[in-house]
């Protein structure tokens, strides 16, 4: 071996890179060494539950103690990012990247009420399941909605919502008024479904990008951010466009609705408040990084986070900042953070912390959850 | 720099491809396959003189004077190398213009590849990276791509549904075909595209990559987004193709 190493040294190179080759292929292209997503963040009553990597987790949200983590046994076949919901009967529902849908007991974290995990849907739960009084609502990326019996876990309806021949991936939790389930796409559009039996009422029209994030509905008009670059009001009645507002990067992220004004950011960095009624802008500034969350509001701040770890706090009506200074975090915040106690907990991308606390009051930060030793 | 200088041009030149060919069904498909062949166009020449190396090495290590010498200096190393580079300039070679074209062309082939799996973007972390690496003037309205190709969705493993092959777990319920060509073509095109060795140690470890490489290859495209399979398909097929050529231009030169 030796010998051919001292005399074939093209050779050597040559078999070095062809061997490496694989490696860097894979480890390129974040396939197998990075996280798909980030973490998928719910807080019900004390109790705050993490949906990341291969695990779902919930911790006392008073003190950060784990109270369980599902599965209980590692199991790497495993990936859960869409924030978990929480039924009236203590069921804890996930979906996992695995097209199953899993139905937890919120004491114990075992698996529990159904039979076996949900497991009609044919490609990966993204978006967060939506509880609706007896039923649970799973978009999957496979394009089809799923109404589940919560009790039973057994298929209720299913239906594609489509424009072309292939359905476009669900990726966002719907929402629901009444008998109406408002359902945001990648494939541009907007669908309006009677929540009994699953058909379509109505879509808009191709809304010029993909939607990858819920609507929100206010005064009788949803609201949804494209990559379109626009944020875009639409008549919840019929689903005509009502108007339309430009802004300078893709709208990951739903905006959030407060006191009439629509709040939300943009990947370009930029914040935003724009009235809902009329799609006149209250106010617009530039903060430290890509907008992939929807910010969390009430009166006394609209806060946003950045994929470069920036925190900002904002005042609702003029836009000026609250803090001296951003508060700048560990990983990139792209968890949509959660107001709770005048603390803001926020999902993060980083081996040393699962969840930050910050203090709305003044931005200082603290880790909440650290990451368990499984 | 490796953005700007290799990864974004070459995701905005297959999103460019892409919206010409039309944005429907199957047509990301076809812009994969274009983009390679242009991709393994531009690099022709580099490609060649790498081939082009390695023939006329392969050919000196099975010449008479070579194996003269390795008699003769068996048991002095000096002596070997320096009658070995009298060797090399007699016949115009130079031991390192095989490695100069494989270090320009390994970045592209690194660039082909992510830009490939970038643009599909599967994940909501590589939609998000995706809004980064798009130019302004790319229409961001093209987003996300239908990535129906055929019977595959190039997001996914690919598997050909078979009805005899719907219980085998293992398989994932149809025929991995793509993860199949991928091994049989990188196969052919090692075969076409490496030098036998003189050195019996060497060539042991040539004929072993030989049958290793297709297997790890063919294994990548059995476990990822079939998008890529198509990609190692097509660029082996032109790999072979290319091999072939340069094979023929060979001996009609020798001969003549």
């Amino acid at each position: 071996m030796l010998k051919i190493l001292h005399k074939k040294p093209f050779f050597v190179f040559s078999l070095g890179l062809l061997l490496a080759l694989p490696l860097l292929l894979t480890g390129c292209s974040g396939g197998i060494f990075t996280a798909s997503s980030w973490p998928g963040v719910t807080v019900d009553g004390t109790t705050l539950y993490v949906a990341y990597g291969t695990y779902v987790y919930a911790f006392d949200v008073e003190n950060g103690t784990e109270l369980w983590h599902f599965p209980a046994e590692a199991d790497r076949t495993l990936s859960f990012y869409a924030p978990p919901a929480v039924t009236a009967a203590g069921l804890v529902v996930v979906g996992g990247y695995n097209n199953l849908v899993y139905a937890i007991d919120a004491e114990t974290g075992s698996l529990a009420g159904w039979n076996s995990p949900f497991e009609d849907a044919k490609d990966r739960i993204i978006g967060s399941p939506l509880i609706v009084d007896d039923w649970i609502l799973v978009p999957s990326a496979d394009g089809r909605l799923y109404a589940i019996d919560t009790e039973t876990g057994q298929p209720v309806w299913e239906k594609p919502y489509q424009e072309s021949e292939d359905p476009g991936p669900l990726w966002s939790s719907p929402i629901v008024d009444g008998n109406t389930i408002y359902l945001a796409s990648l494939d541009h559009h907007v669908y309006a479904v009677e929540l009994s039996t699953g058909e379509e009422i109505w879509r808009t029209m191709d809304l010029g990008g993909a939607i990858s994030d819920s609507p929100a509905l206010s005064d009788g008009l949803i609201l949804v951010g494209t990559f379109g670059e626009s944020l875009i009001a639409i008549d919840a009645t019929d689903g005509n466009i009502e108007w339309s507002y430009e802004t300078a990067g893709w709208v990951w992220s739903s905006p959030v609705v407060f006191d009439g004004v629509a709040y939300f950011g943009d990947t370009a960095g930029f914040a935003y408040a724009v009235e809902v009624e009329t799609g006149n802008e209250l106010w617009q500034k530039s903060i430290d990084g890509a907008i992939g969350a929807s910010p969390a509001v009430d009166e006394n701040g609209v806060y946003f986070v950045t994929e470069t770890g920036s925190v900002h706090a904002a005042d609702p009506n003029s836009g000026g900042a609250l803090w001296p200074n951003d508060t700048i975090l560990e990983g990139q915040l792209l968890s949509d953070p959660i107001l709770h106690d005048g603390q803001l907990y926020l999902g993060t991308i980083t081996p040393e912390c699962i969840v930050y606390a910050v203090e709305t009051d003044n931005g200082r930060a603290g880790c909440a959850i650290s990451p368990v030793e499984q | 720099m490796w953005n700007s200088l290799i990864l974004k041009p070459m995701i905005n030149a297959l999103l460019f491809i892409y919206q010409l060919l039309g944005t429907g069904p199957n047509t990301f498909g076809w812009a994969i396959i274009i983009f390679t062949i242009l991709v393994r166009l531009i690099t022709l020449p580099f490609t060649f003189q790498q081939m082009k190396s390695s023939m006329i090495m392969q050919e000196l290590q099975g010449s008479k004077k070579w194996k003269k010498i390795q008699e003769k200096h068996k048991d002095d190393r000096q002596k070997l190398s320096e009658e070995q580079m009298k060797l090399y300039k007699e016949h115009g070679y130079n031991p390192f213009s095989g490695c100069l074209p494989t270090l320009l062309n390994l970045p592209i082939i690194l660039g082909l590849y992510q830009a490939v799996i970038r643009t599909m973007a599967v994940t909501p972390v590589q939609l998000l990276d995706l809004s980064k690496l798009i130019y302004p003037f790319t229409s961001s309205s093209l987003i996300p791509l239908n990535s129906t190709f055929f019977y595959m969705n190039l997001g996914q493993p690919e598997r050909l549904p078979l009805p005899f092959l719907e219980g085998v777990s293992f398989l994932g319920g149809g025929l991995p075909l793509l993860a199949i060509l991928v091994a049989v073509t990188s196969y052919f095109q090692s075969k076409v595209t490496t030098s036998t060795s003189s050195d019996q140690q060497g060539a042991g470890m040539m004929q072993m990559m030989t049958i290793y490489m297709p297997l790890i290859m063919g294994y990548f495209a059995f476990a990822f987004s079939s998008g890529v399979a198509l990609y190692l398909v097509v660029s082996n097929i032109l790999g072979i193709i290319q091999g072939v050529v340069m094979r023929r231009l060979r001996e009609n030169a020798t001969a003549g």
